[in-house]
């Protein structure tokens, strides 16, 4: 699965930790959905979706 | 309040060593005090085994209020892996021992065994990742 939440994260100027933060989890979290090494749950993915203000369609995408 | 995953990783050297521990173990049994025929060792074992099966599964809810996601699912995923190593590598110490004069395993290098499966699997799962 494939995400765009470096690129988001970037648009906002967030670190990864500032988006740990918001998502509370580590940023070791962030980091491994980040390099696709890691696929987040549904409840996750729908916070990242939250945090973002993005349907989840707009972040994660099949290969 | 959730343990970083920083922690778990520094925290979860110590089963390595107890692993490490366990396999090396060569004590040979003591006598039985309780004498047991099979059918009664064998019911026992597995009264015990579901009972003790029900109890970890009641409090790994913990584990998951402890531990975030991203840790839990490296650790169920590890768990796996090391029941399925305990099983390969019991097997084949079994067909070994047809061919070569090998010692007994004992339940203690059998837990050590399965132990250092979880751990190490846990860390490959860190550097590689558990992504379908």
């Amino acid at each position: 699965m494939k995400n765009r939440l470096k690129v988001l994260r970037a648009e906002r100027d967030w670190s990864q930790a500032d988006l740990a933060d918001r998502l509370d989890v580590s940023r070791q979290s962030v980091n491994a959905i980040e390099k696709g090494r890691y696929d987040p749950s549904l409840p996750l993915a729908f916070r990242i979706a939250e945090v973002f203000d993005l349907p989840i369609e707009a972040i994660f995408s099949r290969d | 309040m959730k343990l970083p995953l920083h922690r778990l990783d520094w925290f979860l050297v110590l089963p390595l060593i107890a692993g490490l521990v366990m396999v090396a173990e060569i004590d040979p049994p003591g006598d039985a005090a309780l004498q047991l025929g099979p059918l009664a060792k064998g019911a026992v074992l597995a009264v015990a085994a579901l009972l003790v099966s029900l109890a970890v599964a009641a409090a790994s809810a913990i584990d998951r209020r402890c531990t975030e996601e991203y840790a839990f699912q490296i650790m169920a995923n590890a768990a796996l892996v090391a029941v399925a190593a305990t099983m390969l590598t019991h097997g084949g110490w079994i067909i070994a021992g047809k061919f070569a004069d090998l010692p007994a395993l004992e339940s203690d290098n059998i837990v050590g065994v399965m132990v250092i499966g979880w751990i190490a699997s846990y860390y490959w799962f860190r550097l590689r990742g558990i992504a379908a």
